[in-house]
C-alpha cells in the first residue's frame, strides 16, 4: 500500500524571533531538492486559510533581495551526549578503569554508548555501553568485543564498568543490578584479550559521555552517534585496573564524592546543573560540556524519596538523562538576513520564501516597537511561551488520548506528516522521547511547524483572528511577547492603557505573572481573551537562550507525568507543574482558571443577573438583555470552547470580581479537569457538574486597572463572524473602548 | 513516566448492535446516546500503532484515510478513496472500526 508524502521541501527558522526597528534577523533554511527560491517578508494579519475564517491575509513589507536564494540542505543532528574539553588528559594509559551508574531506558533497541574514548576516522579506541541486545558491551578498535551476556533491565539501576591492561592484554566489563532480582544474575563480567598491537588511546582523540565519535567535528552535534537513552551517573576514569566489587563500592559510596588516589576523572553532574558544564572533581579539572540539553536535575542511584526537590539535596540529582532524539539548536548556517526597518510597524510577522514550483514556507517572528518606546495604547501579547510549548507537538500520532480527547478522527496536514517522519526535528513538551520520558524543553531553534498556515490552528492560527480584528477597528496595537515580559518584568507593558492575552495563553514564568500582576495592580487595564491561560509554571533560562522548561507534576492536563521527585525546574529551582498547586490557581490574576476541556463542540454564554448592573452597561453596550452571547464561530461554533474556565473565590478570585456571563448548553460535551476533583466519582462532565462552564469575569484592580476575562479559548475565533458584526465583537470593542478611555476621564 | 492508556478502553462491541452504527450515521457529530458514546469511546481510543487518521488533501476541503506506522516512518495510505467531506471521511473509518473489531463487515 502506497504512503504520504508530506511534500515538505522547504523550511526555515530565524536566529531570534524578536525583532525590532533597526535590529537585523538572520534566517536559516534547509532545501531538500530546491535550487533557489525567493523571499519576502509580510506582516500578518490573519495566519488562517479557514474558507470561512477571517480570510488569510498577510501584508506585503518587503522583498528580502531583488535576485533568488539559493538553496541548500541543512540536516538536523539530534541526540544529547556531553564532551570530554580536553580528552588528551586522559590519553595514552596504559592500565586503567571506568565505570558509572546507569539507568537505561531503551535496552535492547540499538548499540547505545555510556562512555567513549574513540577515534571515529581510524575506528581506534575503546567504548563502553549496550550492545543491541541490551547486554554490556566493550567494544576495542582493532580487536573486537566482549558482552556482559546478561541483559541490562529498562529503568533498573546498575554499575557498569570496564578495565583495560593494555600491558598485559587483558580486558574486563562488568555490571551489578543495585537490586536483586531472583532469577536474574545480579552481576555479570566477562574479559577478552587484547591482540597485537592494540593500544591504548592517543592524543587528539574525542572523549564522550553518552555517545561516540563519528570522526566527524563540525558541526557539533555531527560528531557523535550511538546516542544512549537514559540516565548516567558520576562517570569515573580510574588509575588503575579495578575489580567489579571495587568500582561497585566507590561509586555507589553514599555521602559525596570521596576522591581517593588514581583517579584520573570523576564527574559529578550535581554540579553547574543549570549549565552546559559537567565538572571533573578529581583535582584533574577534565570538564566536560553537554550538547543538546539533555535533562539534568534527575534523581540519581541513590535518590531515596526523602526529598522532591534537587536544590535541597542536589547530591541526590547527580544523574543526567540523555535522549537519543534530544535537539536544542539546528545549529543551520545563516541564508539571508533582513534588517528591519526603522519605521516598521509593531506586529506578527514571517517570512516568505516561494518558489516557481509551489513550495512555501512562512518563517514566524514579532517586530516589537523600538526599545523603550510604545507605538500604541494597545499590547497584544504574543504568547510564545505557549507557542513554544506546543512547538512541533506530535500527539496526534504519538498519543492515544489525542483522538479521544478531539471526539473525532485526527486530521495530519503536511506538516504533521513531516513531523511524524523527521523526528529531527524536535518535539514538544506534549511530547514522549523515543524511550517513554516526557519532553520537558522545546527550543525555537529549530523550525517550528505548528506556527505554519494550515489545517493545525491551535494557539498561533487562532490567536491572528484578534489581530484581524483590530485591523478590522482600525486600532493601533503593539506586540510585546511573553519572553520580553519574562526578561524585562513589568516594564515591558506599564505604559499600555490596554494589554490583550489570546486565546491561549498557558504558560507563565515566575516574572511573567508577577509582571501581569503588577500591571494590573498599578492601574493596568487586561482583556483576557483566553481559556487555560496561566496555568503551567514555567521557565526560561539565560544561558539557554529560546528554550522554554516545563515540569509536569502529578496533576493537570499532563500529556505526560514527571517522574516523582523531578518536578522542579532545573532553570530556576521552582517547583513546575501547575501555577494553582503553587499557590497562584489563574483566578488570583484574571478572575477566572481552567475547569474543563470541550473539544467535541463549543456553545454559548448567558449574561447573569449581575450583569445588569449599570456599573457594567459599558460592556452590554449593544446587546438585549436576554441575548445569547457567542452562538457562533469558526471552533466548533461557538465562543465557549475547547478550553474553559471558571471563577471560584477558593482558588483566588477576587472579592469584587463579578460574573457577568456564563456558558450554557455545555452538557456531556464538557469534561471535568483532573485536578477539579479529588475524588473520582461518576458525574463528572458538564451534563451533571456546575464546574464544567466557562464565566465571562470583570473586576477592577487599584489605580484604576480593570481586568475582562472572557475565559474560553474560542472567544477569539468568533469575532470575525458574520464580517465582525456580532455580539463577541461588540462586547470585546466595548470593554477595549472602555479601557483605552484615559483614566482620569473615569474618575 | 506516565504511560498513556494505550488498549485501554474495553468497552465490547457487539456486531448485533446495527442500531448504534444507524444511530451515529445518522449523526456523526452527535449529541449521541450514551451506548453510542461507549462505542465511540473503544474505537477512538485504539492503540496508536496502526491507528486510523485523516490525511489533509486539501486544507479544510478534502481528506484521506491512513494509518499510523512506527516513528520516522510514513503514514500508510489504506486506499484511494477521497472524502470531501469530513463526516464522510468519519463514517468510513467507523466502518473500518466496526470491522477490526467485530470481524464482520457492516451491512446496514
Amino acid at each position: 500500500m502506497n504512503s504520504f508524502a508530506s511534500g515538505i521541501r522547504m523550511l526555515g527558522y530565524c536566529d531570534d524571533w524578536h525583532a525590532s526597528p533597526g535590529s537585523t534577523i538572520a534566517f536559516k533554511v534547509s532545501c531538500d531538492g530546491i535550487d533557489s527560491y525567493r523571499a519576502r517578508v509580510g506582516r500578518v494579519i490573519c495566519a488562517d486559510l479557514d474558507p470561512l475564517g477571517p480570510g488569510f491575509r498577510v501584508d506585503p513589507v518587503a522583498r528580502i533581495r531583488p535576485d533568488p536564494i539559493s538553496g541548500r540542505f541543512q540536516p538536523a543532528f539530534p541526540g544529547s551526549f556531553a564532551r570530554i574539553d580536553d580528552p588528551d588528559r586522559l590519553a595514552s594509559q596504559k592500565r586503567f578503569s571506568v565505570a558509572a551508574l546507569v539507568w537505561p531506558t531503551r535496552p535492547g533497541r540499538g548499540e547505545q554508548t555510556i562512555l567513549s574514548h574513540w577515534d571515529g576516522a581510524a575506528e581506534r579506541g575503546w567504548q563502553l555501553g549496550l550492545d543491541a541486545d541490551g547486554t554490556l558491551a566493550l567494544t576495542i578498535g582493532g580487536c573486537g568485543r566482549v558482552s556482559s551476556s546478561v541483559p541490562l533491565l529498562y529503568r533498573h539501576w546498575y554499575l557498569v564498568m570496564a578495565s583495560m591492561d593494555f600491558d598485559l592484554g587483558t580486558a574486563m566489563v562488568g555490571q551489578i543490578a543495585t537490586r536483586a532480582i531472583p532469577g536474574i544474575p545480579r552481576a555479570a563480567t566477562a574479559s577478552m584479550e587484547l591482540g597485537e598491537g592494540v593500544s591504548a588511546p592517543g592524543s587528539g582523540i574525542p572523549f564522550l559521555i553518552a555517545a561516540t565519535s563519528t570522526g566527524t567535528a563540525n558541526p557539533a552535534a555531527a560528531s557523535a552517534c550511538r546516542f544512549f537513552d537514559g540516565k548516567i551517573e558520576r562517570p569515573t576514569v580510574f588509575g588503575t585496573v579495578l575489580e567489579l566489587e571495587e568500582a561497585d563500592a566507590f561509586l555507589r559510596s553514599p555521602g559525596g564524592s570521596p576522591i581517593r588516589s588514581g583517579i584520573l576523572a570523576s564527574w559529578d553532574f550535581s554540579r553547574q546543573m543549570a549549565s552546559d558544564r559537567i565538572e571533573d572533581v578529581s583535582g584533574n579539572a577534565v570538564h566536560g560540556r553537554t550538547i543538546n540539553v539533555p535533562t539534568r536535575a534527575m534523581t540519581g542511584c541513590s535518590w531515596d524519596s526523602s526529598v522532591l526537590s534537587w536544590k535541597t539535596a542536589p547530591e541526590l540529582y547527580a544523574a543526567i538523562h540523555f535522549h537519543s532524539d534530544d535537539i536544542y539548536d539546528c545549529g543551520w548556517e545563516t541564508d539571508f538576513t533582513w534588517k528591519v526597518p526603522d519605521d516598521c510597524r509593531s506586529g506578527y510577522y514571517a517570512a516568505i520564501l516561494e518558489t516557481d514550483d509551489g513550495d512555501l514556507d512562512h518563517i514566524p517572528f514579532f517586530v516589537r516597537p523600538p526599545a523603550g518606546e510604545r507605538t500604541a495604547d494597545v499590547a497584544v501579547i504574543a504568547c510564545t511561551a505557549t507557542y513554544l510549548a506546543y512547538a512541533n507537538t506530535h500527539v496526534k500520532v504519538d498519543m492515544v488520548g489525542s483522538e479521544v480527547m478531539a471526539e473525532s478522527v485526527n486530521q495530519l496536514s503536511q506538516y504533521e506528516l513531516h513531523l511524524h517522519e523527521h523526528r529531527e526535528l524536535g518535539h514538544s513538551t506534549y511530547d514522549h522521547h523515543l524511550d517513554g520520558s516526557g519532553v520537558c524543553y522545546s527550543s525555537r531553534l529549530r523550525p517550528m511547524l505548528t506556527m505554519r498556515p494550515g489545517p493545525y490552528t491551535f494557539n498561533y492560527i487562532n490567536d491572528t483572528h484578534l489581530l484581524a480584528w483590530l485591523e478590522h477597528i482600525g486600532q493601533p496595537y503593539d506586540v510585546i511577547t511573553d519572553e520580553d515580559i519574562h526578561a524585562r518584568g513589568v516594564d515591558a507593558i506599564s505604559g499600555y492603557r490596554a494589554i490583550i492575552t489570546l486565546s491561549h495563553p498557558e504558560y507563565t514564568s515566575t516574572n511573567m505573572w508577577d509582571a501581569f500582576d503588577s500591571y494590573q495592580q498599578n492601574g493596568g487595564r487586561h482583556l483576557y481573551l483566553g481559556g487555560n491561560g496561566f496555568y503551567w509554571r514555567v521557565a526560561f533560562h539565560d544561558g539557554f537562550p529560546g528554550i522554554l522548561e516545563c515540569r509536569k507534576g502529578a496533576t493537570g492536563v499532563r500529556a505526560w507525568e514527571g517522574e516523582p521527585g523531578e518536578d522542579h525546574m532545573l532553570f530556576t529551582g521552582e517547583p513546575g507543574g501547575l501555577w494553582r498547586s503553587s499557590g497562584r490557581a489563574p483566578q488570583r490574576l484574571v478572575g477566572v482558571g481552567y475547569s474543563s476541556t470541550m473539544f467535541a463542540r463549543s456553545t454559548y454564554y448567558r449574561r447573569t443577573a449581575a450583569s445588569h448592573e449599570p456599573e457594567f452597561a459599558f460592556i452590554f453596550d449593544g446587546i438585549e438583555p436576554e441575548e445569547v452571547i457567542g452562538d457562533f464561530g469558526r471552533r466548533g461554533g461557538g465562543a465557549a470552547g475547547i478550553e474553559i474556565d471558571r471563577w471560584d473565590p477558593d482558588l483566588g478570585s477576587p472579592p469584587n470580581s463579578v460574573v457577568l456571563a456564563t456558558s450554557e448548553n455545555v452538557g456531556i460535551d464538557g469534561i471535568l479537569s483532573c485536578e477539579e476533583y479529588p475524588i473520582a466519582t461518576r458525574g463528572t462532565d458538564g451534563s451533571q457538574h456546575g464546574f464544567v462552564r466557562a464565566d465571562m469575569v470583570y473586576f477592577e484592580t487599584p489605580g484604576g486597572g480593570a481586568v475582562f476575562s472572557a475565559g474560553s479559548i474560542t472567544w477569539i475565533t468568533s469575532l470575525a463572524h458574520d464580517g465582525f458584526d456580532n455580539n463577541v465583537a461588540r462586547i470585546t470593542g466595548n470593554v477595549l473602548q472602555r479601557f483605552l478611555r484615559p483614566h482620569e476621564e473615569d474618575e | 513516566m506516565y504511560r498513556y492508556w494505550e488498549e485501554a478502553a474495553i468497552y465490547p462491541v457487539d456486531p448485533r448492535r446495527i442500531d448504534l452504527a444507524r444511530e451515529f450515521r445518522a449523526g456523526i457529530r452527535g449529541p449521541h446516546s450514551e451506548e453510542l458514546r461507549n462505542l465511540l469511546h473503544r474505537m477512538r481510543a485504539t492503540p496508536i500503532r496502526g491507528k486510523y487518521v485523516l490525511v489533509v488533501v486539501e486544507p479544510f476541503r478534502s481528506w484521506r484515510i491512513g494509518r499510523i506506522g512506527e516513528r520516522n516512518r510514513p503514514i500508510e495510505a489504506i486506499d484511494d478513496r477521497i472524502f470531501d467531506s469530513l463526516d464522510a471521511a468519519e463514517w468510513a473509518v467507523f466502518e473500518l472500526r466496526w470491522r477490526d473489531l467485530t470481524g464482520t463487515e457492516l451491512e446496514l
